[in-house]
């Protein structure tokens, strides 16, 4: 199997992550693992948004069931990680099948209000059904049982091993999230972004293409929440309601919809730029609230598609630039400024390999 | 202008039903009492209509006579209120509209509908995808996919090669319509429905649309019924001249027959029929 240039920049990446906490104090190692799961729940959520063109106000409540399920399973009498995550990633899987089923059918605002209805109804069944879910104190003392790779036993209690551990396998849910960006089956979503309607006639059943794009990024929402249970020890109704649902959609606004690295760099911005900001002042929401605004306002494509728009102007021959304009300017309004530049991305790309 | 109306008149050719052919060729789409109403109108309003292979047929009539309407019941976009429609020996009544596209029946809309921030390319391998049954796959690339050559195929034989990297946005309004051409090409019909291929385009634009049409027909065996407002266009090319009127069909016959018939110039209020003909830049 031979490495192209995308598996180089992947090997690069993942190589960088993990040399990155060698030097860090146990604290940043902590929130790097947290940017780790939250990149991974903006990517599942920009996979409807910047993708397939859906505006979910609803992703939190994949996330929190994949968080229950996977953190009920820690606790029950075989506690293994992998499958915890594997049942998270599942449950949620169902679940959003099912709230999807009933959504996908409409478009925009309705779209995203029957998302956001579902989704707090998830959070008041979480919150209600008391026997199983503890109700509002929620789940606490979350085992991090050690990984069992055959011969040895990996601990993952210390902060350093559970941020391999998330590392490697919110690496691999990229990947596979990546690889669908690239397939048929990303064509067929972002021309389902593109003109709904349209691909009826050409053969193409949208209903069925929303659907599962709902599905998958449903399962990995419950993946990046499974991580999150035992990342955390404790888990809330919270994790479910719509204020938890509205940070993918900050953080990929802020990343730029358009680039697939988008959301994740935008995880990353936003709990950086929270922790810096809330040791210095309480009145930190205000702040970060100004910051987001700020970006949103003035860099519609988001900081990764400024960031690829700068590496398309330096490299004009490097088959990186089809179109020098990138992001067609002024449209905000439909949130995902930076998606043609998407297009153009794989566009270019198959000239590379 | 005189040349290609002769290369449209070159389009007959291949599709041109002799009246021996008329008994032996069955209908390849069969409309039967085809009903739509909106409250009072009656858009649509008991059309029966038989379509043989590789004719080309132009459904024309004044403004609101159902035209489109007509095209929205074949295509699964609108439920008839009433009547059938039988497609290759299958009725295809109430079928959803993808449904209808993989049974080999594809359109194009009269206002371009295409992929805007989707490359021409793409936006043609879309339906080639389709058409393989390949637009599941989520793990292989489409870069190297078979339907690429395909796609590319076909947006060169259409003109467009050297735009297929370009978002499909970003052509003009010609190359749109060609693309969308191009889209309902690869779905690999056996019949096209053309909502005014020419609309809205200048007369050298409409002929490279309507030649790499006639390219198509003349390769394959697709079999062409389009909604045409350009009366030159219609009597270059139709085999088959279908005149629709307050949703019903006022008459049905070949270029000539229609051009004098009394009942089709009042409708078009007299001169204006005769007008459109000559009177075109």
């Amino acid at each position: 199997m031979t490495v192209d240039r995308n598996g180089w920049t992947w090997l690069a990446l993942v190589a960088a992550a993990a040399l990155l906490p060698l030097g860090l104090r146990e604290f940043h190692v902590h929130l790097l693992t947290e940017i780790l799961i939250l990149g991974l729940f903006a990517a599942a959520f920009n996979l409807l948004f910047g993708y397939t063109g859906l505006l979910s106000f609803g992703q939190a409540a994949y996330f929190a069931i994949g968080a229950y399920a996977c953190g009920l399973w820690l606790k029950g009498p075989w506690p293994s990680l992998p499958l915890g995550l594997l049942l998270g990633a599942i449950a949620a899987g169902a679940a959003a099948l099912a709230v999807g089923f009933l959504c996908v059918r409409r478009d925009e605002i309705y779209f995203a209000m029957v998302t956001l209805a579902c989704g707090q109804l998830i959070f008041v069944a979480l919150w209600r059904w008391r026997d199983v879910t503890g109700g509002s104190d929620g789940i606490g003392g979350i085992p991090r049982p050690p990984l069992d790779l055959g011969a040895a036993a990996l601990n993952l209690a210390p902060t350093l091993h559970f941020y391999y551990f998330t590392l490697a396998v919110a690496a691999a849910a990229l990947y596979v999230l990546w690889r669908i960006t690239r397939s048929p089956l990303g064509l067929t979503l972002r021309a389902v972004r593109d003109n709904h309607r349209r691909v009826d006639y050409l053969g193409v059943g949208m209903a069925r293409y929303r659907l599962a794009a709902f599905g998958v990024s449903g399962a990995f929402c419950g993946l990046a929440g499974a991580l999150f249970a035992p990342y955390q020890g404790t888990i809330t109704p919270a994790l479910a309601n719509w204020m938890w649902s509205a940070e993918p959609v900050m953080m990929t606004l802020l990343g730029g919809p358009g680039v697939f690295a988008g959301p994740l760099l935008g995880a990353a911005l936003i709990t950086l730029l929270k922790d810096f900001v809330a040791s210095a002042t309480e009145y930190w929401p205000l702040l970060v609230g100004t910051a987001v605004v700020l970006l949103v306002l003035f860099l519609p494509g988001g900081v990764g598609g400024a960031v690829r728009d700068l590496v398309v102007r330096w490299k004009p021959a490097g088959g990186l630039a089809i179109r020098p304009e990138g992001p067609a300017a002024g449209r905000l309004a439909k949130a995902r400024a930076g998606a043609p530049a998407a297009a153009e991305a794989h566009g270019a790309r198959e000239e590379a390999i | 202008m005189a040349v290609w109306l002769k290369t449209m008149a070159a389009l007959r050719e291949p599709g041109a039903a002799g009246a021996g052919d008329e008994e032996r060729t069955p209908a390849l789409l069969r409309l039967e009492g085809l009903r739509k109403h909106f409250g009072s109108v009656r858009a649509v309003d008991g059309v029966d209509l038989a379509v043989r292979e590789r004719e080309l047929t132009a459904v024309i009539g004044p403004n609101g006579a159902g035209k489109t309407t007509l095209f929205h019941l074949v295509t699964g976009a609108q439920r008839p209120d009433g009547g059938r429609v039988h497609f290759a020996g299958r009725d295809i009544t109430g079928w959803p509209p993808a449904a209808i596209v993989r049974a080999g029946l594809a359109r194009t809309f009269q206002i371009t509908s295409v992929f805007p921030e989707l490359t021409a390319l793409e936006n043609v391998l879309l339906p080639c995808l389709a058409r393989d049954g390949d637009t599941a796959r989520f793990w292989s690339g489409w870069v190297r996919h078979r339907s690429r050559r395909t796609a590319l195929e076909i947006l060169d034989r259409v003109g467009l090669a050297d735009q297929a990297d370009r978002p499909c946005g970003q052509l003009s309004h010609a190359d749109q319509k060609l693309v969308e051409v191009a889209m309902a090409l690869a779905t690999g019909p056996r019949l096209l429905l053309l909502d005014e291929p020419a609309a809205g385009l200048a007369p050298g634009e409409t002929e490279r649309v309507m030649g790499a049409l006639r390219e198509q027909a003349a390769a394959g065996s697709v079999t062409v019924v389009l909604i045409e407002h350009d009366m030159d266009l219609v009597f270059a090319i139709a085999d088959r001249v279908v005149v629709l009127h307050q949703g019903r069909i006022l008459a049905d016959g070949p270029p000539e027959a229609i051009r004098g018939n009394p009942a089709v110039k009042e409708v078009y209020l007299g001169g204006t029929f005769a007008g459109t003909a000559a009177g075109r830049p």
